[in-house]
């Protein structure tokens, strides 16, 4: 099966949906669980509707950083989103919780970023761990990201889709260690919903 | 559709002595000799390996180095480097570019090359989770096999990578990484120099942009030491979308890359002043899988014992078929003539150009049947690029290749080097030997005498 979807310029297509199996833990569990997240990764629940406010509904998590998928072609557009972002930002905030603009990759344009003062995800995250913690995953796909701008290798990835979606564990599709699972595609609008139920509004 | 040859019974021994069963040659007419560098051991996951660069040490021709994307690293493990120790019978694999601190996405536009004391040096780009872009040039401080290490951050997109490994050069050892670099109202073509492999890196901004973009940018160093490198100024819509108009132009430094106006501040344009036709477009080819050619348009290469530089570059011509053409240049670059290679019968791009240590010219191009037949395929001219003989490498349909990837192939580019009296060369084309069939890099040697 082969789906095409259009994200922010991003040409993407949803390749090879396998199999479903059935799922022990919610969106807020699998978001609270410590043993897969960094210990600043909390610090961002309030702000998923910041994120939707702004007009984003994927986020990626990757490394020390969560960022926006939503690409804007002009800055202009990406500061003004900043800005809006920055005025609904609740004090006491951690210091760290800036917005940034940062340049689009692979399109050429602009994203907005958060930047945290240490890993998101646990370092050395494995696949096995994630499936030990909350089963097997409901689909796994592969998501190849082009772009019409710069000269870039396909960006092939594997996806480990959870909770209908809402939380996807993903590893690039020829990485030299396929188990281990360095970015997470966050739907903005299933986690603000998961979080709300667990009192994060 | 050939894919390798086999030789006659009766003629079997006489190249006994010099291949082995593996390698592949077909003897009727002293064709290229193809390998596929990957196995089902070496490939387990059947990656595409897709826009590969080569790398012969030329002081040991046995060693030759590949890279291509066969698998990007993680914090643990690097990307691999294909090396061959023996001329290119057997590959191995070897993890040795390890990810750089504050890398999430490594390797992407990758170069490789050896510097005259055989050690490798790789120019590779990666990502930061800001979308920050470093491109760095990993090089060789321990035994051949250990981890290269990074050096300084630099440049933009689309990195390549020169070192002046020439015994007569006044600048050997320099080492030049030509990019693409996006700051600036339009992309202007730069180049990255260094004295000291890559520890630390200075950039300069060298092509022509006052008017239009630039994209394509390739170098070549004289043996003697000048530098060049070609791009091409983008100059507007054609009335065929998969076209734009362009010029070909080549800047030279003489002092090691801190400036490149020797031929004036915006070079020479190698096919004069008329604008060429050539190719920008995503969908490049014919059948259900096309390619990619944007940045796949020129190619630049300077003889080993003389003052020749060669330019390939594509243009539509008469015959209205995208074409290979070579400018060569005796005077450095000042003034060039022009021959035609391809036929005007097919489509033809992605050119890369070598010339061999007798002066022998050899063009690596991919060509369409305009049905879903793509031929990988190889020129050679022994007078100075006036005449020109070609063969099929190999040809194929990615529609029965699946890893065969709709819209990219085998990339912006391949690779082609000479040393000696020997073409080397790696394309993307259909695995030989494997299992599954697929997307493979194959390895060539073709000799540079007729």
């Amino acid at each position: 099966m082969k789906t095409g979807v259009a994200s922010a310029g991003v040409a993407m297509a949803l390749i090879a949906c396998l199999s479903v199996w059935g799922q022990r833990d919610t969106a807020a569990q699998i978001l609270n669980n410590t043993q897969v997240w960094g210990p600043d990764f909390a610090a961002m629940f309030p702000y998923f509707q910041t994120w939707l406010d702004s007009g984003e509904s994927e986020l990626l998590l990757q490394g020390d950083v969560i960022k926006g998928m939503r690409v804007y072609k002009r800055q202009e557009d990406a500061d003004r989103a900043a800005s809006l972002w920055r005025s609904a930002l609740r004090n006491p905030a951690p210091n760290w919780i800036q917005i940034h603009v940062i340049n689009a990759y692979p399109d050429i344009g602009y994203q907005l970023a958060i930047q945290a003062p240490s890993l998101l995800l646990r370092e050395g995250l494995t696949l096995q761990q994630i499936v030990s913690q909350f089963g097997p995953p409901q689909q796994v796909r592969e998501r190849v990201i082009t772009t019409q701008d710069r000269e870039v290798k396909l960006i092939s990835l594997k996806e480990y889709s959870y909770t209908n979606g809402a939380i996807v564990f993903a590893v690039e599709s020829d990485s030299q260690a396929p188990d281990t699972i360095e970015m997470v595609f966050l739907n903005v609008s299933a986690v603000k919903a998961a979080l709300s139920s667990e009192g994060f509004r | 559709m050939r894919l390798h040859f086999v030789p006659s019974a009766g003629m079997l021994f006489l190249f006994g002595l010099v291949l082995t069963p593996s390698l592949q040659r077909n003897l009727h007419a002293a064709l290229a000799t193809l390998k596929d560098i990957t196995t089902d051991a070496t490939d387990p996951t059947n990656l595409a390996d897709t826009e590969p660069s080569i790398a012969v040490d030329r002081f040991n021709p046995q060693r030759i180095a590949v890279v291509a994307f066969s698998g990007s690293s993680t914090a643990a493990v690097g990307a691999p480097v294909w090396k061959s120790d023996d001329g290119g019978l057997t590959w191995r694999k070897v993890n040795q570019l390890p990810r750089p601190a504050g890398i999430s996405s490594l390797p992407n536009d990758q170069k490789i090359a050896f510097d005259a004391q055989g050690r490798l040096f790789v120019a590779a780009l990666g990502i930061t989770p800001t979308n920050v872009i470093r491109c760095y040039i990993f090089r060789q401080t321990g035994v051949y096999d250990a981890n290269l290490t990074p050096g300084q951050a630099y440049g933009d997109d689309q990195p390549q990578l020169d070192i002046d490994a020439s015994p007569t050069s006044y600048l050997i050892g320099r080492l030049f990484s030509p990019f693409l670099s996006f700051a600036g109202v339009r992309q202007r073509s730069s180049v990255a120099y260094s004295s000291d492999g890559g520890i630390t890196m200075t950039e300069v901004g060298v092509g022509d942009n006052s008017v239009f973009n630039n994209r394509t940018t390739r170098s070549a160093i004289s043996p003697y030491g000048p530098a060049f490198i070609v791009y091409k100024t983008r100059e507007g819509a054609t009335a065929d979308p998969n076209f734009e108009f362009a010029h070909f132009r080549v800047h030279r430094s003489d002092d090691g890359g801190a400036t490149w106006n020797a031929l004036g501040p915006s070079g020479v344009s190698v096919h004069g002043v008329a604008q060429v036709q050539t190719w920008f477009t995503t969908t490049w080819g014919s059948g259900p899988k096309l390619a990619r050619a944007r940045s796949s348009d020129a190619w630049i290469a300077a003889h080993t014992g003389d003052a020749d530089v060669y330019v390939a570059y594509t243009h539509r011509d008469a015959s209205g078929f995208g074409q290979v053409f070579v400018a060569r240049s005796i005077n450095l670059g000042s003034t060039w003539t022009l021959t035609r290679v391809t036929d005007g019968t097919r489509h033809s791009a992605f050119p890369n150009i070598a010339v061999a240590g007798n002066g022998a010219v050899g063009v690596l191009y991919v060509d369409h049947d305009g049905a879903g037949v793509y031929r990988q395929r190889f020129a050679r001219s022994f007078n100075q690029g006036a005449t020109w003989s070609e063969e099929t490498l190999q040809s194929f349909n990615p529609a029965t290749i699946p890893n065969a990837q709709d819209g990219f192939l085998w990339g912006d580019y391949q690779g082609l080097t000479a040393v000696g009296a020997t073409f080397y060369g790696v394309f993307t084309g259909q695995s030989i030997g494997r299992t599954i069939t697929q997307f493979d890099p194959i390895f060539f040697t073709q000799s540079a005498t007729p």
